[in-house]
C-alpha cells in the first residue's frame, strides 16, 4: 500500500515524464529541419500502427536469439564460476582465456560461427551467449568469494562439507553479484542478439535484419521503430530482473533505502 | 570415536604447541611451548595483551590452524576428529550471521551441514530446542527478524545462540562480546552466564576484558606476548551463579587485581610494550581482523 | 535416411518417364509451361544425380534484395524450377559482406553463392580462400559517384568532401585518377547509408550502387548527376555465382542445373518483375520495399542486358574479361598478382546450359 502511494507520489514519476517530454520535443525540433537525421515521431509511430504483426514477428525471433543465448552464456558462466571458486589451478587456467574471449570482437568471429554451426538459431545464440558470458563470469566469481571469513571458520568448526560451503554461503553470498550482472546482460543480450543478425549469415527474421534492410533502403522511420522496439525490450527486462532482484534480495543492503 | 573421555583427564589439553607465521628474519613466534589444560565443565578465560597469541590458541583448539609443534586434544581426540563430530561450538569477534535467513534459520543452519555427525549426537535440554533457548538469551520477540534488522548485541547472542544449539563439548568464543558498548555488553555477560549455569557446557574465552574474564570464569589464564607463552593461572572461586552486583563486590576486586598483577610481569602497561622484548607484534600475519 | 532417398528416387523416375515425354514434344524454348512436377525437367538419371548431391545450400549477396543473382534464384525456387530438376535448394540470406560468402562456401556450410563481382572472387582467392567461379551476370562495374548536376568535370571535385560506406571503391578510385583528379585534395568522409548526405551538402560527391542510391534518390525526387567508371575505361563486374570446388567436382549436374533454372528464372523475372519482387517479398520477414525492389531489378537487369559482350550468352564467366579487372586490381595494389585463372574460373560451364543460343529446358 506504502509503495503504491509511493508511486502515485508527482515526485516519484515527474522527473521521468519531464525527462520524456523534454527529450520529445528535443526529437521534434531536430526531426523538423532534419528529415534524414531523425523520423518524426509520428511517423515512427506510423510504422507500429501500419505493421504490428512485422515488428511483434522480429522482436519475437530476437527475443529467442538473445533469451537463448543468456540462458547458455549464464549458466555456462555461473558453472565455470563455482570450478573457479573451487580450483586456484582452474581458475588460473581459465582466467586469461576468459579475458581473450571478452575483448574479442564477437562481430569479427560471426562469420566463422556460422560457418561451423551452420545458418540457424545457433551461431546466434552463441554470439549473445560470448557476448553475455563474461560479465556473469566475472560478477559471479567475486560473488562466490565475498563469503565472510568469520562465517566461514564458524562452518569449518562444524567440519562443512565444500558442497554446503557452497550452497547454504556461497551461492547466497554470490546472489547480489549475479543480480547485478543480470541487470547488465539483460539488455546486453539483445545487442548481442542484433549484432548476430547484423553479422551472421542466414538471418531471416529479427529486428537487426530489419533494421540492416530498412538502412539499406533508407527507410528512417523503419530504423527506428526497430530501435524503439528494442528499447522497450531492454525496458521490460531490466524492470523484471529488478522486480526479481527486489524478491530475492530483501535481506540485501542494496536493496535498503 | 563416541568412547567417553576419563573423566579425570583434562577436556581440552593444548600440549607444548609453537606457531610461527612468516619464515626468515621475519618470521614471528605467535606461540611458544603453550600448554593449557580444561578440565570438563569448566568456563576457562585466556586473557593477555594484544599479539600475545590468545586468538592464535582459540583457532588451534578449534582446527582452524595446526600447530607447528605440539598437538591439541580435545577429550583424547584429534582436532580434525572433533570437528567431524561436531563436538565444537565456535563464536567468532563479528556475529558473522547470514544475512539472508532469520534469526531462528541463524540458529539452526549448522544443523543442516555436517548431518552425518548431528544425527549420532543427543540433544538435550536447552540446546535441543533453538526457540526455547533464543528465548532465554532475550531474543524471543525477534525470531523472524533478519540480522540487518538487529542491534549489534541481539546479533551477538544470536551468535551465541548458534553456538549452544550445537550442544558442543567444548564452546570456543573469541572476544565476542569486544565490539558492545558497555552496557550491551554486561546484559549479554549475564545472557551468557544464565544459559551456561543450566548447560555447563566446557568454555574457552577469550577476551583482553579483565572484568569480563574474572565475571564469567572458573580459571582466568594469563598470556604474555613477544612470544606467546602463559604467564600464569587465576583460581576464581567466587560462587555461582553470579549475578550482575558481584561487579562491584571486594571479592570481585581482588581476583582482578591479582589478573592485573600477573599481566603486569609481562607487560608495561605505560609504554604498551611487551617487557624485555623486540618491538614487534606477533602473530600480527595470522590476526583477525575485525 | 537411405531407404527414403532410393524410394523417393524410384518414385521421380516414375514420373520422369511421362514427364520426359511430354517436355520432348514442347522443345527446348517451351519455358511457357509454369511449372511441372517433381524432376519434370530432367531425365530420371539426371534427376538421381541431383538428388545424391543433397540440399544445395545458396547464400544471398544481401537479403532477399532484387539484385542479379538474388531475386532469379528467389524466383527459381518459387516457380518450382529447381523442383524440375530435382534440387533441393534452400537459400539463405547473406549481410552483404561478400568475403562471409567466399568463406561459407569454400568451407562447404554453403555449397554456392552470390558474390559482388569478378573482382571480389579474385581478392578472396588471392586470400586464400578456396571457391571457383561458374557464372557472372553483369560486365560493368557496380560502382557509381554521384554528384550535384552542377558537377561537369570531375576536376571540379578536388578540394572538396566525398562520401563512401567505409572505403572507396577500386573502381571509382581509378576512375577519378582517368580523369585526372587529384586524389590528395578530396577529403574523405565515411558517411551511413543515407544519401541525403549529398543533397544537403554535406558531401560534394557520394559513392554507391548503380541500382541503389540514385533510385532512392529520385524517387525523392532529387536532380543527381552520376558518373560511371565504364565511361572512363575501367573494368568490373557485377554478380559472381561461385561455387565450392569439391562440390563442383562430385555434383557437376546439380551445379549446372541450379544455374539452369537460375537463368530460366532471370528471363522470367525480366518479363514479371512484380511477380518475382513480390516472391521475395513473401520470403522477407524483416520488412521489404516492393516499389522499390521493383525498380532496383529493372536497374539491374538494364545493366547486365547492355553490357552482355557480343556473342556471349547471359551468365558465361569471361576469361579475357577476367584477366583485364585481375591485372587491374593488381595495378590498384588490391592484390599482389593474377591468380591462375584457370584454377578459378569455369569458363565453359554456363555456355554448356545453352544450344543454338537458347537454354536447354528441359535437359535430355
Amino acid at each position: 500500500m506504502r509503495r503504491l502511494a509511493r508511486v502515485a507520489h508527482p515526485r516519484t514519476w515527474l522527473p521521468t515524464v519531464l525527462a520524456v517530454v523534454v527529450v520529445g520535443l528535443l526529437w521534434t525540433w531536430v526531426a523538423r529541419d532534419n528529415p534524414y537525421v531523425l523520423p518524426t515521431l509520428p511517423s515512427v509511430g506510423r510504422q507500429f500502427l501500419d505493421q504490428p504483426d512485422l515488428y511483434l514477428a522480429n522482436a519475437w525471433t530476437t527475443l529467442q536469439e538473445a533469451l537463448l543465448g543468456l540462458l547458455a552464456g549464464g549458466v555456462c558462466a555461473v558453472l565455470l564460476a563455482v570450478v573457479v571458486g573451487e580450483s586456484g589451478l582452474v581458475r588460473r587456467a581459465v582466467t586469461p582465456l576468459a579475458v581473450v574471449l571478452n575483448v574479442t570482437p564477437v562481430v569479427a568471429i560471426a562469420p566463422a560461427l556460422v560457418v561451423a554451426f551452420g545458418f540457424g538459431l545457433t551461431p546466434k545464440v552463441l554470439v549473445t551467449g560470448l557476448i553475455t558470458f563474461f560479465p556473469v563470469l566475472m560478477n559471479t566469481v567475486t560473488g562466490l568469494r565475498s563469503v565472510d571469513r568469520h562465517v566461514l571458520q564458524v562452518f569449518r568448526t562444524v567440519d562443512a562439507s565444500r558442497l554446503d560451503v557452497l550452497v547454504r554461503l556461497r551461492f547466497p553470498s554470490a546472489l547480489p553479484y549475479l543480480f547485478a550482472a543480470l541487470r547488465v546482460v539483460f539488455p546486453l543480450s539483445l545487442v548481442g542478439a542484433v549484432v548476430a543478425e547484423f553479422a551472421a549469415a542466414g538471418a531471416q527474421s529479427g529486428l537487426g535484419t530489419l533494421i540492416s534492410v530498412a538502412s539499406a533502403n533508407s527507410q528512417l522511420d523503419r530504423v527506428f521503430a526497430a530501435i524503439a522496439c528494442l528499447a522497450l525490450m531492454g525496458s521490460l527486462m531490466l524492470l523484471l530482473v529488478t522486480t526479481f532482484e527486489r524478491r530475492a534480495l530483501a535481506w540485501h543492503e542494496s536493496q535498503h533505502r | 570415536m563416541s568412547s567417553p573421555p576419563p573423566s579425570e583427564g583434562p577436556f581440552v589439553a593444548v600440549n607444548d604447541a609453537c606457531t610461527t607465521y612468516g619464515t626468515g628474519p621475519d618470521a614471528v613466534r605467535a606461540l611458544a611451548h603453550v600448554d593449557l589444560q580444561v578440565p570438563r565443565g569448566r568456563f576457562v578465560s585466556v586473557i593477555g595483551p594484544s599479539g600475545c597469541g590468545k586468538s592464535t590458541l582459540l583457532r588451534l583448539i578449534a582446527g582452524l590452524e595446526a600447530p607447528d609443534a605440539g598437538d591439541v586434544r580435545i577429550c583424547g581426540r584429534t582436532t580434525a576428529e572433533a570437528r567431524a563430530a561436531k563436538v565444537l561450538g565456535f563464536v567468532p569477534q563479528v556475529p558473522a550471521l547470514l544475512p539472508w535467513l532469520d534469526v531462528l534459520g541463524n540458529v539452526r543452519v549448522l544443523e543442516k551441514v555436517n548431518r552425518a555427525a548431528g544425527r549420532q549426537r543427543t540433544q538435550r535440554g536447552l540446546a535441543s530446542d533453538p526457540v526455547a533457548l533464543l528465548t532465554r538469551l532475550g531474543l524471543g520477540d525477534v525470531l523472524t527478524r533478519r540480522p540487518g534488522q538487529l542491534s549489534g548485541g541481539m546479533q551477538q547472542r544470536t551468535a551465541l545462540a548458534r553456538a549452544f544449539a550445537l550442544a558442543p563439548d567444548v564452546l570456543l568464543m573469541d572476544e565476542p562480546f569486544s565490539a558492545l558498548d558497555e552496557f550491551t555488553r554486561e546484559s549479554a555477560q549475564l545472557q551468557l552466564l544464565d544459559v551456561w549455569q543450566e548447560l555447563r557446557t566446557t568454555v574457552v574465552f577469550v577476551t583482553h576484558s579483565i572484568a569480563e574474564a574474572v565475571l564469567l570464569s572458573d580459571t582466568v589464564v594469563v598470556m604474555a606476548a613477544a612470544p606467546g607463552r602463559v604467564a600464569g593461572v587465576v583460581d576464581v572461586g567466587l560462587d555461582r551463579p553470579r549475578h550482575h552486583g558481584l561487579l562491584d563486590s571486594a571479592a570481585m576486586h581482588e581476583h582482578e587485581h591479582r589478573v592485573r598483577a600477573l599481566l603486569e610481569t609481562a607487560w608495561d602497561p605505560v609504554s604498551g610494550t611487551p617487557t624485555g622484548t623486540p618491538l614487534r607484534t606477533p602473530g600480527a600475519a595470522g590476526r583477525e581482523v575485525a | 535416411m537411405n531407404t527414403t532417398r532410393t524410394a523417393l528416387a524410384v518414385g521421380a523416375a516414375a514420373t520422369l518417364l511421362l514427364a520426359g515425354c511430354s517436355g520432348s514434344e514442347q522443345g527446348p524454348a517451351g519455358g511457357s509451361t509454369p511449372t511441372g512436377s517433381r524432376g519434370s525437367a530432367v531425365s530420371a538419371e539426371r534427376c538421381a544425380q541431383n538428388e545424391a548431391a543433397g540440399t544445395v545450400t545458396y547464400v544471398t549477396g544481401f537479403q532477399y534484395q532484387a539484385s542479379a543473382s538474388i531475386l532469379d534464384p528467389v524466383a527459381a525456387q518459387a516457380l518450382g524450377y529447381f523442383d524440375d530438376v530435382c534440387l533441393d535448394v534452400e537459400i539463405q540470406p547473406g549481410t552483404g559482406q561478400t568475403a562471409q560468402n567466399a568463406q561459407l562456401v569454400a568451407s562447404g556450410t554453403a555449397q554456392l553463392s552470390s558474390i559482388a563481382g569478378n573482382g571480389d572472387v579474385l581478392v578472396n582467392v588471392s586470400n586464400g580462400v578456396d571457391v571457383q567461379a561458374v557464372a557472372v551476370f553483369g560486365h560493368v562495374p557496380v560502382a557509381t559517384l554521384m554528384t550535384e548536376p552542377d558537377v561537369t568535370d570531375l576536376r571540379q571535385l578536388e578540394g572538396t568532401t566525398l562520401g563512401h560506406k567505409g572505403a572507396l571503391p577500386v573502381t571509382i578510385e581509378a576512375m577519378l585518377r582517368a580523369a585526372g583528379v587529384d586524389l590528395s585534395t578530396i577529403t574523405q568522409v565515411k558517411v551511413g547509408y543515407d544519401p541525403n548526405v549529398l543533397v544537403r551538402g554535406q558531401v560534394q560527391s557520394l559513392t554507391g550502387y548503380k541500382s541503389n542510391e540514385p533510385l532512392t534518390l529520385a524517387a525523392a525526387g532529387e536532380q543527381i548527376t552520376t558518373w560511371n567508371p565504364e565511361d572512363y575505361g575501367v573494368p568490373g563486374s557485377m554478380a559472381t555465382t561461385i561455387v565450392n570446388p569439391r562440390f563442383l567436382a562430385e555434383h557437376p549436374t546439380a551445379v549446372e542445373d541450379f544455374l539452369r533454372a537460375q537463368l530460366r528464372a532471370y528471363d522470367h523475372c525480366e518479363q514479371h518483375a512484380e511477380e518475382c519482387v513480390a516472391d521475395a517479398a513473401e520470403l522477407a520477414r524483416a520488412g521489404y520495399d516492393t516499389e522499390h525492389n521493383v525498380q532496383v531489378w529493372q536497374t539491374e537487369t538494364k545493366l547486365v542486358d547492355s553490357s552482355l559482350p557480343p556473342g556471349q550468352v547471359l551468365g558465361q564467366v569471361d576469361d579475357t574479361a577476367a584477366r583485364t579487372e585481375g591485372e587491374f586490381l593488381v595495378q590498384m595494389g588490391q592484390i599482389p598478382a593474377v591468380p591462375d585463372l584457370t584454377q578459378v574460373l569455369v569458363p565453359d560451364l554456363v555456355p554448356s546450359l545453352y544450344a543454338e543460343g537458347q537454354l536447354v529446358w528441359p535437359v535430355p
